[in-house]
């Protein structure tokens, strides 16, 4: 019973979702909110299972004096002294709201802006492949990087136009196709879970 | 603009730009030790955010003010959780897993439709009757685009020497100018974010910038 039973609760929720969904007298129910909060407390009640697992791992370099221990220091106390903050402040408090605002803001985007450098060598070493696919991929990557910045313009009178067409036509065309493309695996999947076929979340838990 | 190279938030936020920014030089422990408290920071925050927005307001509001009990039960799934960590008891925690996972499924085979659909229709449907003649083309060419992307993810099908085959070398080729576009793109959000970092310390922190 220790793998059957989760299997039915798998399939009476989806079930009920799909209930609430399509059914008339499902939707009277108004079953979809409830099961809708229910998903949502549930899962914030297990954002501490993160918590937990980080303790775990970094308690453990700090304690084996592990080659940037240190690091891991500073890791356990923003994320207690940060954690402690916002729960007692709320995450727009003022110091709370001061440290997201000059701390976390300017990393996360400058982490992103990092970005641009290594993906741009990325496509330099995959331009040197010469292969005829790498060669369009770049060649299209460039109308657009500068067809939508001023540059483009400038350069040559239509870039612009031209970046448009290309992100209006084909670009749609293809994201479309690779969307319906994994909006059928979504629902495959989704049946197979409901079906009882995919268990793999079952697994890693031990099994008798 | 006038440099406010001491002010408190001036320079924090230039000290963390710059240490991440020393990762281009080469990885070095300053980018290694913000790297660790961004981390533990954007997790706290997290759940400072998840503790205010559901866990306080369902016990404080809803089962101990307005007396909704019903809300207990999500609350015990969502602890059955930590089962995971007690390996006699281990399969405790397939019970919220299952529910998760089930709640996923039927709402993907519930909602999904309604976002896919209007897609698949706009491709099909309406590639005719637009305004000019090069919107029809353009149509069209969605049209040819979608269907022979569609056909490269065919892998249970023959496709040497085939319609089917054919369709998808060319559809191959719409993915590529499609991914090419795509990163494109995405260069140049990142460039953008680069720029705002630069105008942030050469013009709020430096006062460089007229």
């Amino acid at each position: 019973m220790r793998k059957e039973l989760p299997i039915i609760v798998t399939v009476l929720s989806g079930l009920v979702v799909i209930f609430s969904r399509y059914f008339h007298y499902g939707m009277q129910l108004g079953l979809m909110d409830t099961l809708d909060k229910w998903y949502l407390v549930s899962a914030s009640f297990a954002i501490l299972l993160g918590v937990v697992n980080m303790v775990k791992i970094h308690w453990g370099y700090i304690r084996r004096r592990k080659e940037g221990w240190w690091n891991s220091i500073v890791l356990l106390l923003c994320l207690f002294g940060y954690g402690a903050l916002t729960v007692q402040q709320t995450v727009d408090g003022p110091q709370a709201a001061w440290i997201y605002n000059n701390l976390i803001t300017p990393g996360d985007s400058t982490m992103f802006a990092l970005i641009a450098f290594f993906i741009s060598s990325a496509a330099y070493r995959a331009f040197r492949v010469r292969t005829k696919e790498a060669t369009v991929l770049l060649i299209t990557a460039v109308i657009v990087l500068l067809g939508k910045a001023p540059i483009g313009d400038a350069l040559i009178n239509g870039w612009g136009t031209l970046a448009d067409w290309i992100l209006k036509v084909p670009n749609t065309g293809g994201f479309r196709a690779i969307i319906i493309g994994a909006a059928i695996g979504a629902f495959a999947t989704g049946f197979r879970i409901l079906l009882g076929l995919e268990r793999a979340h079952l697994g890693g838990t031990g099994t008798k | 603009m006038g440099a406010n190279i001491f002010d408190p938030a001036n320079l924090t936020g230039a000290i963390i730009t710059l240490a991440v920014l020393s990762f281009l030089i080469k990885d070095n422990p300053v980018f290694d030790l913000f790297q660790h408290g961004f981390v533990g920071l954007y997790f706290a925050y997290s759940i400072g955010l998840t503790y205010h927005s559901y866990i306080r307001p369902t016990i404080v509001d809803d089962i101990v003010k307005k007396g909704h009990y019903s809300y207990v039960i999500p609350v015990i799934l969502g602890l059955l959780v930590y089962f995971m960590f007690v390996p006699s008891m281990n399969w405790i925690a397939r019970y919220p897993m299952s529910f998760w996972v089930g709640y996923g499924a039927g709402y993907i085979l519930a909602f999904q439709p309604g976002t896919l659909m209007p897609q698949i229709y706009n491709t099909f449907i309406r590639f005719y009757g637009k305004a000019t003649f090069l919107d029809n083309l353009n149509a069209i060419l969605l049209f040819i685009g979608v269907i022979t992307a569609l056909a490269y993810f065919f892998f249970t099908v023959r496709k040497q020497g085939t319609a089917v085959g054919l369709a998808a070398e060319t559809g191959r080729w719409v993915i590529m100018i499609a991914l090419g576009a795509a990163f494109g793109s995405t260069v140049l959000y990142r460039i953008t974010l680069f720029v705002g970092r630069m105008q942030f310390l050469l013009g709020d922190w430096l006062g460089l910038l007229k």
